[in-house]
């Protein structure tokens, strides 16, 4: 190693970033920890260019973010055939969240307590392997639909039909937890 | 603002706010001594056993020439050695073995499609219905089953 003391100091001061993208991503730790290692290494491979350079945090959310995808694209693939069923199980015509639990008309974006932060990223891990992955790539690493569609390739419909049933899966746990606070 | 849409959909909106608030999930107690012992040990390969992308430039330039020069002496040397040596050692020969392979090869499958056409109508209809059935339930419980089963256990998620 040319300068490993500068590279753990780098190491130490992204790696909560980088495996907090992946466990959203992935929702899952032993998952999240590989793909953070896998990123690391990455980045000492690249360390030369990395090292010194502002956009180095840019580098590492965007590599962790293709290795996500990609990770997710493997086990897609390797699971095609029950996703297939289970898409089909949850097909556009089924009634669904929205017919059982429609979104109010006005929703009040307050603080949450330390409770409900907690509800909410227990719920996201717990969503569905394609609407987490929707979700995140939409409120955190902000795409549009458009090219959340490009990257997971499939339909601009079925991002916006995911996006739309995990905020209202997250917002249906949330509410009990609501109404509990009297928030 | 990147996403239009937050402005006009209360539920998105909402939804921003709150996954924004979330924690940050700290990595593992071990997490960063893990990588340092990962690069370290890719570190500790030898040179053949990493990607070749990481070899050193005069070691890409060597194997690339190395390639290029193996592809020649296969294109321009063994092929045409070979392929002379076949014609000098009588090449009709080889010709007719590999027709006579290639009709045996189609005899085999006409004969498994008489005897399927032989079997479908001697076979009364009950015993056929049965042997269809009992494919049907090889079928249902193994990926049928294992397709269920996996369903059931994800659809809690």
């Amino acid at each position: 190693m040319s300068d490993p003391a500068q590279f753990e100091d780098f190491l130490a001061a992204y790696e909560d970033m980088v495996y907090a993208t992946a466990y959203r991503m992935l929702g899952k730790e032993s998952d999240a920890q590989d793909i953070a290692q896998e990123v690391f290494v990455r980045a000492w491979e690249h360390w030369h260019d990395l090292s010194g350079s502002v956009t180095a945090g840019g580098w590492l959310k965007t590599v962790t973010r293709n290795l996500c995808l990609n990770h997710l694209q493997r086990y897609r693939a390797r699971w095609s055939f029950f996703s297939d069923l289970k898409s089909a199980d949850a097909g556009d015509d089924e009634p669904g969240l929205e017919a059982t639990f429609a979104a109010p008309e006005t929703l009040e974006v307050e603080m949450l307590t330390s409770d409900q932060r907690m509800v909410i990223e227990q719920e996201l891990v717990k969503l569905p392997d394609d609407q987490r992955t929707a979700l995140v790539l939409y409120h955190f690493e902000d795409l549009d639909y458009l090219e959340i569609a490009q990257r997971l390739g499939v339909s601009l419909g079925k991002v916006k039909t995911d996006i739309h049933r995990a905020r209202l899966a997250l917002l249906k746990r949330l509410q009990p937890q609501r109404e509990a606070l009297g928030v | 603002m990147k996403h239009d849409q937050n402005e006009k959909d209360p539920l998105a909106r909402w939804a921003d706010q709150a996954l924004r608030q979330m924690p940050i999930r700290r990595a593992p107690a071990g997490f960063r001594a893990g990588v340092l012992a990962e690069i370290r040990r890719q570190a500790a390969l030898p040179w053949y056993r990493r990607p070749w992308m990481q070899w050193s430039r005069q070691q890409r330039w060597l194997s690339a020439m190395a390639f290029v020069a193996l592809a020649f002496v296969v294109l321009g040397i063994v092929v045409p050695s070979l392929t002379d040596a076949a014609s000098r050692s009588g090449a009709g020969e080889f010709a007719a073995e590999l027709t006579r392979s290639f009709t045996l090869f189609i005899t085999g499958i006409q004969s498994l499609v008489e005897a399927l056409r032989l079997a479908l109508t001697r076979i009364p209809s009950p015993y056929l219905a049965a042997g269809l059935a009992a494919l049907a339930t090889i079928w249902v419980s193994t990926i049928g089953l294992g397709a269920a089963c996996w369903r059931v256990a994800t659809h809690s998620r």
